[in-house]
C-alpha cells in the first residue's frame, strides 16, 4: 500500500462521501471513514479494492483530493466553501480543463501536456493566481493550487508532469458542469426578474 | 490588522512552495543524438537466418532485438493463444555468439506480474521494445491495457543492470493526462549523448498520431513531443541522421496516401515537421528503420497496396528521395498474395521453414500448426511482418519479424552482404 497510498486516500474518502448520509453523528462518521481505509485494503484478484478502483478511474489529482477532503472534513464540523469560493475554484479548473484536455487529445500541433513537463510558466502564472485567491480568501482554490504544487514538487505521485497534480478528466468534467449549471441558474434569475419587471 | 498579518503569512507560505516547485523544475534542452556507430572494418559478406522464438504453441508478434557487449543479442516479443488474449507473455530469448545459437524462450513479463507491480488491473499485454543503452543497461518497455482495446494502453519499463539475467519489477511510465491512458510503443529507442533516451511512441484514442518520448538515463519522463497529429499515423520508426537532425518514418492508417509518411526533427526531437508521404506504398503496416555508416538508411517494410505477404529490404537517402530495393527477406510464393492451395502448402512452407533454420526435429509438429493457422477453405496465406531493425556494435544488422505469426525469424548481415546486393529502382 505505500506506493500506493494516494490511490487508497482517495478510495476511502470517495466511498465515505457516499456512505456518510447513512450516519448520523460524528462518531459514526469517524468509524465509517475508518472502515472506509480498511476497506480500501481489502485484496480482490490479486490487488487491493482501491487498486481495482484506481483501473477504471485512473489516479485523482491531488487537487481533486483535496476537494474532496475538504467536503469530508466538512461532514467533520469544518465550515464548507462558500458559494464564491467555490465558484472561484470551480472557474479555475474548468479554465485549465479547457487548456489542457481538447489540444493534449491531439486537436492541435501543440501539446500544452508537455508544458507540464518544464512547468515553470504554469508555476508563474499559477503563484499569481494562488495569490490573487488567496487575497480574495477564495481558500477553497488557493489550497488546491498550494497543496497540488506541493505535492508536484515533492514528486509525491507517479507523474513527472505538473498538470497531473492539478487536474484529472472528473475534475474537469465536475468543474465544467458546475459552472455551467451555475450559469444557467444565473441567466434563468436573470431572465425572470427582467420578465417581471416588464410585467 | 490580524488579518493583514495572516494574508502575507499565507501569501509567503504560497510563495515558498511555489518557489521550491520553481527550483525543482529546471527546464532541460533536449541533449544531441548520440554519434553514429563507425563503419565496420572490411569483413567478407555474411548473412545468417535463425528462428529467435522455439515454441510451436502460441502466437508470436511483435518482436524487438537488441545487440549486446560481445556479440550476443537479446529479442524479446509477445506471445499467447492469440494477440490481445489474457495470457500473453513478453517473451525473450538470448543469442549466444559463440555458438550461433538462440536460447530457449523466458517470460520476462506477464499480466499478473505486471498487475502486482504497476497496482492496477491488468487485461492484456503487448508490444515490448528491448534496447540496451550506452551506459549498458538493458531496457525493456511494453504495453499493458487496464481498460478497453488498445487504446487504453499504457507503456510500462523494466530495466537490467545484468544484460537481462535480472530484471526490476515494471513501473508505469505517466504519459497522459486522460487517465494515463493511449500511448503505445513499437520501434526502437534512440540515445541522446548525456544517456536520456528518446522512446517513439503513438497516441491511439480519439485520433491516431505519432509522438517522441523523451525519458532521462533514470527513465523518468522528461517530455513528449508531438510528430505529427490527426488520426491516420502512428508506430515512428526514428533514425538520428546527425547531432541534431533525425527522420522518422510513420506506418500510415489513412484512406488518402496509402503511403508511408515521414516528418524531420532539426532540434534532436524536440519538433517535427509535417509528415508528409514518401514513395514506397504502405497498406497500413508496421515498417523499421534503421541508420547506415554513410548517413543512408536501411528500412523494412511491407511495400504492398494490400496484405503483409512480402517483406521488401530498401535503402534510401537521408532525404527519402531515392528509394531502392535490396530484395525480399520473405515472400509468398504468389506475387500478388494469393492463397495457395492447400496441397501445395506443405512443401512450400516447409522448404521455408528449413531455409529460415528450423529444427529438423520440430518440423512436423510445425507443419500441424502452421496449416492451421494459415489455411482456411480458399487455401493457404502467408505473413510477414512487423518488422524491427538494430545495428549492434559491431556494426551487424539485425532484422526479426514476425513469420506466419508462428516464429519470430531473425536475419543477420553485414554491411558487405548489402553491397553484393543489386539495387534496383
Amino acid at each position: 500500500m505505500t506506493d500506493f497510498w494516494l490511490p487508497h486516500l482517495a478510495f476511502a474518502l470517495l466511498v465515505f462521501l457516499i456512505l456518510t448520509r447513512l450516519t448520523r453523528n460524528t462518531t459514526q462518521r469517524g468509524i465509517l471513514l475508518a472502515g472506509c481505509l480498511l476497506l480500501s485494503l481489502l485484496p480482490v484478484q490479486g490487488i487491493s479494492l482501491a487498486l481495482q478502483l484506481r483501473t477504471y478511474i485512473g489516479d485523482l489529482s491531488v487537487a481533486s483530493l483535496v476537494l474532496i477532503g475538504w467536503a469530508t472534513l466538512s461532514r467533520f464540523g469544518i465550515p464548507p466553501a462558500g458559494a464564491h469560493d467555490r465558484l472561484a475554484s470551480l472557474a479555475l479548473f474548468a479554465g485549465l480543463a479547457v487548456l489542457l484536455y481538447p489540444a493534449a487529445l491531439g486537436l492541435s500541433y501543440a501539446d500544452p501536456y508537455q508544458l507540464g513537463f518544464e512547468p515553470r510558466p504554469m508555476l508563474l502564472v499559477l503563484g499569481l493566481l494562488c495569490a490573487v485567491l488567496i487575497v480574495q480568501r477564495s481558500w477553497l482554490g488557493a489550497l488546491a493550487l498550494v497543496l497540488a504544487t506541493l505535492a508536484f514538487a515533492l514528486r509525491l505521485g507517479a507523474s513527472e508532469n505538473y498538470w497531473d497534480y492539478l487536474i484529472d478528466p472528473y475534475l474537469a468534467l465536475y468543474s465544467l458542469g458546475a459552472l455551467l449549471l451555475a450559469g444557467g441558474r444565473w441567466l434563468l434569475i436573470r431572465l425572470s426578474t427582467r420578465t417581471r419587471k416588464l410585467a | 490588522m490580524t488579518s493583514t498579518l495572516k494574508t502575507c503569512a499565507l501569501l509567503l507560505g504560497a510563495a515558498t512552495v511555489f518557489a521550491c516547485a520553481w527550483f525543482g523544475a529546471a527546464p532541460h534542452a533536449l541533449a544531441p543524438f548520440a554519434s553514429q556507430l563507425p563503419a565496420p572494418a572490411d569483413a567478407p559478406p555474411a548473412m545468417a537466418a535463425h528462428f529467435a522464438s522455439s515454441d510451436l504453441e502460441d502466437f508470436v508478434h511483435s518482436a524487438s532485438i537488441t545487440g549486446l557487449p560481445g556479440g550476443d543479442l537479446m529479442a524479446a516479443w509477445f506471445a499467447g493463444t492469440r494477440e490481445g488474449a489474457a495470457d500473453v507473455q513478453i517473451r525473450a530469448a538470448r543469442f549466444d555468439a559463440s555458438s550461433g545459437q538462440w536460447s530457449a524462450e523466458r517470460v520476462l513479463a506477464g499480466r499478473e506480474s505486471t498487475q502486482r507491480a504497476v497496482g492496477k488491473h491488468i487485461r492484456k499485454l503487448g508490444n515490448p521494445v528491448i534496447s540496451l543503452a550506452p551506459d549498458n543497461r538493458l531496457w525493456l518497455f511494453y504495453v499493458s491495457v487496464s481498460l478497453g482495446g488498445w487504446a487504453g494502453s499504457a507503456v510500462n519499463a523494466m530495466v537490467s543492470d545484468d544484460l537481462g539475467d535480472t530484471w526490476s519489477a515494471p513501473r508505469q511510465l505517466v504519459t497522459s493526462p486522460f487517465l494515463n491512458i493511449s500511448t503505445l510503443v513499437r520501434a526502437a529507442p534512440v540515445f541522446h549523448a548525456d544517456g536520456s533516451i528518446g522512446l517513439p511512441v503513438y497516441h491511439e484514442f480519439l485520433g491516431k498520431f505519432p509522438e517522441y518520448l523523451h525519458l532521462s538515463a533514470a527513465g523518468e519522463v522528461l517530455g513528449k513531443y508531438r510528430i505529427g497529429k490527426g488520426r491516420d499515423s502512428l508506430q515512428p520508426t526514428v533514425v538520428a541522421l546527425d547531432e541534431r537532425r533525425a527522420v522518422a518514418l510513420l506506418r500510415y492508417a489513412g484512406e488518402e496516401h496509402h503511403r508511408v509518411l515521414a516528418s524531420y526533427s532539426e532540434d534532436a526531437g524536440r519538433s517535427w515537421s509535417y509528415p508528409q508521404p514518401v514513395e514506397p506504398s504502405n497498406p497500413n503496416s508496421s515498417l523499421a528503420a534503421v541508420g547506415r555508416p554513410d548517413g543512408s538508411l536501411l528500412v523494412a517494410m511491407n511495400d504492398l497496396e494490400d496484405g503483409r505477404f512480402r517483406l521488401t529490404l530498401y535503402a534510401t537517402d537521408a532525404n527519402l528521395g531515392n528509394w531502392r530495393t535490396l530484395g525480399e527477406p520473405d515472400e509468398t510464393p504468389n506475387p500478388w498474395g494469393e492463397p495457395i492451395p492447400r496441397d501445395e502448402f506443405p512443401a512450400v512452407v516447409s522448404e521455408k521453414y528449413r531455409a529460415s533454420g528450423g529444427k529438423p526435429e520440430q518440423q512436423a509438429r510445425f507443419l500441424e500448426q502452421v496449416t492451421a493457422r494459415m489455411c482456411s477453405a480458399e487455401g493457404c496465406t502467408f505473413d510477414y511482418e512487423y518488422p524491427y531493425f538494430t545495428r549492434d556494435r559491431e556494426g551487424t544488422y539485425h532484422l526479426v519479424y514476425s513469420w506466419n505469426d508462428m516464429f519470430i525469424k531473425h536475419l543477420a548481415f553485414n554491411e558487405a552482404w548489402l553491397s553484393e546486393r543489386r539495387p534496383h529502382d
